[in-house]
C-alpha cells in the first residue's frame, strides 16, 4: 500500500467528528427533553394539587368492591349533539370512538355498544348479531319472552333492572317490576328497536336521574330448543353493578385554565378513564410552518431522523377513540409515582408526564400533561444543521489539508528514493551531490544523513581509487634496493648456482615493478588527462587504424569493424585516450573472447532525447556474460569481475588489477560520455558500448 | 681524474647500492642522506654530476629545495633526479627546476649507468667544441650525437636526455613508425606506454614553442609515432 493510501486510510477517522457531534446533539436534545419533561412534571404536579382541593368530589363516587373491574365498566364519551334516536347506526359511526364488543363464541352473539352522554341524558346503540332472531310474543306470559335486553343499575337491594324487548321494530320503553311484582313502563327509558337482516339494532336514551352510579346490561338470546337463555353483556355475577364513567365538567373547567398552546392535560380516575381532557396538540402547526420557513432538504430531514432515531418511540395513539389511557407510565402515576415518557406523532415528538391526585395519602387518579417538542425539535433542528455544515466544513478543510500533507510527504520521501538510487549511477560512481535537504525534519535528517553515508561511501572508494598508487610509491623504494642489490651481484663472481637464484631474483623484482607501474597507472592516466588536449579529427579514421594495429598485436584474434554510413564521425576530443580507451576495452573483449570468434567493434551516431547527436563506439565479444551483482562497480578501481576459471592465462594476465575499466571510465568522463556494460541480447556475449556527445 | 658523483639518498641501502655500481664504473661517489649535510658539501666543493632524491627524511619536498639552490651555485652542473614518485606533477616541477633528467627508481642499473654516461658525454662534447661531431640532419632538425643537443631551424633545443633519444629514434628513419616499446628501448628506460605518451607531448611542446607550425612528430593511432620527414 503506498503510503499516500495509508494517509487515506487514516484520515478516514475523520468520519467520527460527525458521529461525535451526533452524539453531542442527541445528548443536548435529551438534555432539553429532560428540562421540558421536568417542567411538565412541575406543571402536572400543580394541577393535581389544584384538583385535590377544588374537586376532590368527582373520585369520591367510586362504587364499594369494583375497583378491580375496570373492564366491565361503561364509559360514555362526551357528545357534542345529541344523537337522533332512530336505531340506525349513522351517527354514531361517523364519531371518533370506539365501541365496546361482546361476543359469545358458541352461538356466534356478538354485540356492539357505542356509549355517550349530553348534560343528563346517556344514550346508548346496541347493534346485535343474532343468527337465531325471537321476538317478543306479546300472547306469550313474562315480561319479555323472545330475544330481549336487560339494564341494571344501583347496588344491592336498591337495585333497578329494566326490561327491553320487542316484537317487531319501533318504538321501545323500559318495562320493570315494582316493588309489588307489577309490570310497569318507564317512559323516560325509551328507544328505537330495530330488527335488521342479522339481529338488531336498539337505540336508547336513558336519563341520568333513572339509574345509579352504576349500569350494567346484558342481551338475552332466547332459545325455545334450551332450557337456559344465553345471557351476553357486562352483568357481572355479584350483586354489584359495575360503574358507569363519563367525562367531569368540573374537573374540565378546573385544568382549563392550565392549558397553554400545545399542551393537552388530561384527568384519570383510578381505572384509567379520562375523566377530563382540555388542550390540543396542534401537529400542523409546527410542521406547517417548518416546511415553509425553513424548507429543509429532504436529504437533510433524512439525515436527521438517522442520526437523532426516534425509532425506539412509541407511537401516539388516540386514547380519546378508547376513552382511557393505560401505558406504564400512568399505571406508575396510579401507583403515586410522577414519571414521563416520550411518543412519537408523525415527525413530532410528544412528551407525556403522568403525575397522581392524592388526597391524605389516597390516590384518586392521574394528570396526565403532554406536551409536543415544538422549541426542543427547532433548537435541535438548528444545532443539526449547524453541526452539518460546521461537520462537512471541517472534514473537507482537513481532508484537503491532510491529502495535502500527505502528498507532500509521500512526494519528498518519493524524491528522496529517487535521489537515493540515482545517487549511484549506472557506472557504479557516487554522486554526493545528488541528495541534499535544508527540511529540519525527519525526512531532512534521513536525507541528510543518506547524504552523510554516500560521503563516507564515497571516500572510501575515493581511497581504494588511491590506494593503487600509493602503494605501488611505497613499495618503490624497497624494490629499488632489491633491485640494485641484484645487480650489484652482477658484479661480484658469483658461481653458477648463485647467478642462477641471482638471475631469478631479478625476473622476480621485474615482474614486481610491472605490477607497481600498472598499480599506478591510472593515477597517472587522471594527471595526463588534467593535461590533455583536445583537437578535432576523424574518429571513423582513427578506428580504422587502430583495428589494422590490432590485427597486428592480436594475432590469434580476429576483428571485425563496422562504420555505420555518415557523412563525418568528426569529433573533438584527445585521440590519444581514446585510443588509449580502445586499447583497454579491446585488451579486456580479447580476454574473455571465445577462441575464434571475432571481437566486434562498431561506430554509429545516434540521437538522445533532445536532439543531442552522439557517436556511439561498441566493442562486443562472445563469451561469458557479466557476473550480475558487479554490474555497477565494473568500471570501479581495483575491481575485477575475472573468476578464478580464467586464471589459465595468468601468466600474461598478472597485472589484472581491475584497472583497466577505470582508466577507461576515467577516458570516457573526460570526454563527457557515458559507457554502458551489459549482456548482448543473444545472450552469449557482452557489449560494452561507449556514447560520445559531439558539438555539431 | 675520476668523475666525482653526488648522490643525495636518504635510504642508505639503496644508496650503498648505488655508490658500489657507479664505484664499480670507476667514478667516485659521495654519499648524502640529508638535505642540509649536502648543500655544505656542494658549497665547498662541487661534484661532477649530482644524483638527488625528492623525498628526504622529514623533507618531503627536500630534493626540489636542494636542487634550486644547487642550481643557484651551479647553474651547468647536471642534475638527476632519482626518486620513488612517478607522478606526471612531479616529473615537471623537477624538469622545470632545471634538472637534466627525471628517474623512477625502478630503473635499472645498466639503463641508469648509460644515462649518466650520456650527461657526461654531453657536458664533454660541449667544452671540447670540436667540429667533426657525429650528426643526424632531418629537414630542419639537426641532432648532435656527440653533444646530445638538438637543433630545429637552427635553433637550439633544450631536450633531457630520455627526450634526445626518444628523437633520435625517430629522426633516424624517418616515416618509419616506432611503437612505445621501441621508443622506451631506445631511451633506456622501462616505463609504462602512458609515460611515453607523456613524453612525446613534452617533445612536442618544446618544438612548438620555437615552431608554432611544427608538426613533424605524428601520432599513428594504435601503433605508435613517427618522425615526418615533410616539414
Amino acid at each position: 500500500m503506498t503510503l499516500q493510501r495509508q494517509l487515506l486510510f487514516v484520515s478516514l477517522c475523520l468520519l467520527v467528528l460527525p458521529w461525535a457531534g451526533c452524539q453531542y446533539i442527541q445528548t443536548i436534545e435529551s438534555t432539553l427533553r429532560d428540562g421540558q419533561a421536568k417542567a411538565l412534571a412541575a406543571h402536572a404536579q400543580a394541577i393535581a394539587t389544584t384538583i385535590a382541593v377544588q374537586a376532590p368530589q368527582v373520585f369520591t363516587n367510586n362504587v364499594p368492591g369494583e375497583q378491580d373491574r375496570a373492564d366491565s365498566e361503561l364509559y360514555f364519551f362526551p357528545l357534542n349533539g345529541a344523537p337522533i334516536i332512530d336505531g340506525y347506526s349513522g351517527d354514531w359511526t361517523a364519531l371518533d370512538i370506539e365501541p365496546r364488543q361482546w361476543l359469545d363464541e358458541t352461538t356466534t352473539t356478538q354485540i356492539t355498544l357505542f356509549t355517550g352522554s349530553i348534560i343528563d341524558t346517556l344514550y346508548v346503540f346496541f347493534s346485535i348479531k343474532d343468527s337465531t332472531k325471537q321476538p317478543h310474543n306479546p300472547q306469550q306470559q313474562g315480561i319479555a319472552n323472545g330475544d330481549h335486553v336487560i339494564l341494571y343499575s344501583g347496588e344491592g337491594n336498591a337495585h333497578q333492572t329494566y326490561y327491553l324487548r320487542s316484537s317487531g321494530s319501533g318504538n321501545v320503553t323500559a318495562r320493570y317490576f315494582n316493588q309489588f311484582g307489577e309490570i310497569r313502563q318507564e317512559h323516560r327509558i325509551r328507544g328505537i328497536w330495530q330488527e335488521t337482516r342479522e339481529g338488531y339494532t336498539v337505540e336508547l336514551a336513558i336519563p341520568k336521574s333513572r339509574i345509579s352510579q352504576s349500569l350494567a346490561f346484558h342481551y338475552v338470546d332466547h332459545a325455545s330448543h334450551v332450557l337456559l337463555d344465553n345471557k351476553l353483556g357486562n352483568k357481572s355475577e355479584t350483586h354489584y353493578n359495575p360503574r358507569w364513567i363519563e367525562t367531569s365538567a368540573l374537573l374540565n373547567k378546573t385544568i382549563a385554565p392550565y392549558t397553554t398552546r400545545n399542551l393537552r392535560i388530561s384527568v384519570l380516575d383510578t381505572h384509567n378513564w379520562i375523566k377530563a381532557r382540555q388542550g390540543t396538540l396542534n401537529f400542523s402547526d409546527y410542521t406547517s410552518a417548518d416546511s415553509k420557513n425553513n424548507s429543509t432538504h429532504w436529504l437533510l430531514a433524512w439525515f436527521y431522523k438517522l442520526l437523532l432515531g426516534d425509532n425506539d418511540m412509541k407511537p401516539m395513539t388516540n386514547e380519546m377513540r378508547a376513552g382511557y389511557i393505560r401505558s406504564s407510565e400512568t399505571t406508575a402515576a396510579l401507583k403515586g409515582n410522577s414519571t414521563s415518557a416520550w411518543y412519537r406523532q408523525a415527525d413530532e415528538r410528544i412528551g407525556r408526564v403522568a403525575h397522581p391526585i392524592t388526597i391524605k395519602g389516597q390516590i384518586l387518579g392521574a394528570v396526565i400533561v403532554e406536551q409536543n417538542t415544538e422549541a426542543v425539535t427547532a433548537a435541535t433542528n438548528a444545532a443539526f444543521n449547524q453541526l452539518l455544515l460546521t461537520v462537512l466544513g471541517t472534514m473537507g478543510v482537513v481532508a484537503l489539508a491532510l491529502i495535502l500533507y500527505a502528498s507532500v510527504l509521500s512526494w519528498r520521501i518519493k524524491s528522496l528514493s529517487t535521489s537515493a538510487k540515482n545517487a549511484i549511477g549506472n557506472d557504479g560512481r557516487i554522486n554526493t551531490q545528488a541528495l541534499h535537504s535544508n527540511a529540519a525534519d525527519e525526512i531532512g535528517d534521513l536525507t541528510r544523513n543518506y547524504a552523510d553515508l554516500l560521503h563516507r561511501l564515497n571516500d572510501y572508494t575515493e581511497y581504494l581509487r588511491s590506494l593503487a598508487s600509493k602503494l605501488s610509491h611505497e613499495l618503490r623504494t624497497p624494490l629499488a634496493v632489491i633491485k640494485s642489490s641484484l645487480d650489484n651481484l652482477n658484479h661480484s663472481s658469483l658461481d653458477e648456482k648463485a647467478m642462477q637464484y641471482q638471475q631469478r631474483a631479478s625476473e622476480g623484482a621485474d615482474r614486481l615493478s610491472t605490477i607497481l607501474n600498472a598499480m599506478s597507472a591510472a593515477n597517472r592516466i587522471e594527471e595526463s588527462i588534467q593535461q590533455s588536449h583536445t583537437e578535432h579529427f576523424p574518429l571513423d579514421e582513427l578506428l580504422s587504424n587502430v583495428v589494422n594495429a590490432y590485427n597486428d598485436a592480436y594475432p590469434n584474434q580476429s576483428f571485425t569493424l563496422s562504420i555505420a554510413k555518415h557523412p563525418h564521425y568528426n569529433f573533438v576530443g584527445s585521440p590519444d585516450l581514446l585510443v588509449q580507451m580502445l586499447d583497454k576495452l579491446v585488451d579486456n573483449a580479447a580476454d574473455f573472447a571465445t577462441p575464434n570468434t571475432p571481437i566486434i567493434i562498431e561506430l554509429c551516431r545516434t540521437k538522445r532525447s533532445q536532439n543531442k547527436e552522439l557517436i556511439e563506439i561498441s566493442v562486443s565479444n562472445s563469451g561469458p556474460l557479466l557476473p550480475a551483482h558487479m554490474q555497477g562497480q565494473l568500471f570501479d578501481s581495483l575491481v575485477s569481475v575475472r573468476d578464478a576459471s580464467d586464471k589459465n592465462k595468468d601468466d600474461k594476465n598478472i597485472t589484472h588489477l581491475g584497472l583497466g575499466l577505470y582508466i577507461v571510465r576515467l577516458i570516457v568522463d573526460f570526454h563527457s560520455g557515458d559507457i554502458m556494460a551489459r549482456n548482448r541480447e543473444d545472450e552469449n556475449g557482452v557489449i560494452f558500448t561507449v556514447q560520445l556527445p559531439t558539438n555539431d | 681524474m675520476p668523475k666525482e658523483i653526488a648522490i643525495v639518498e636518504d635510504e642508505a641501502n639503496l644508496a650503498a647500492n648505488y655508490r658500489d655500481a657507479f664505484s664499480h664504473q670507476g667514478y667516485r661517489v659521495r654519499l648524502y642522506n640529508n638535505r642540509p649535510d649536502a648543500i655544505e658539501a656542494f658549497r665547498a666543493r662541487l661534484p661532477d654530476l649530482a644524483i638527488i632524491d625528492i623525498g628526504l627524511g622529514d623533507e618531503i619536498e627536500g630534493g626540489f629545495d636542494l636542487c634550486r639552490e644547487l642550481r643557484a651555485i651551479a647553474p651547468n652542473l647536471p642534475i638527476i633526479f632519482l626518486t620513488a614518485r612517478d607522478s606526471e606533477f612531479d616529473a615537471i616541477s623537477g624538469l622545470r627546476l632545471g634538472a637534466d633528467d627525471y628517474l623512477t627508481k625502478d630503473i635499472s642499473q645498466p639503463h641508469l649507468l648509460a644515462r649518466v654516461v650520456a650527461l657526461f658525454r654531453r657536458i664533454d662534447a660541449l667544452q671540447k667544441n670540436s667540429s667533426d661531431d657525429q650528426e643526424v640532419t632531418c629537414g630542419p632538425l639537426r641532432l648532435n650525437l656527440d653533444r646530445m643537443c638538438a637543433h630545429w631551424q637552427e635553433h637550439a633545443i633544450d631536450l633531457t636526455v630520455t627526450e634526445f633519444w626518444i628523437v633520435h629514434a625517430l629522426a633516424k628513419r624517418p616515416g618509419h613508425v616506432k611503437n612505445r616499446q621501441q621508443l622506451m628501448d631506445a631511451a633506456n628506460v622501462v616505463l609504462d606506454d602512458n609515460s611515453i605518451t607523456s613524453h612525446i607531448k613534452r617533445i612536442r611542446k618544446k618544438f612548438l614553442e620555437l615552431d608554432e607550425s611544427f608538426d613533424a612528430l605524428q601520432t599513428a593511432y594504435g601503433m605508435g609515432y613517427r618522425w615526418s620527414s615533410q616539414a
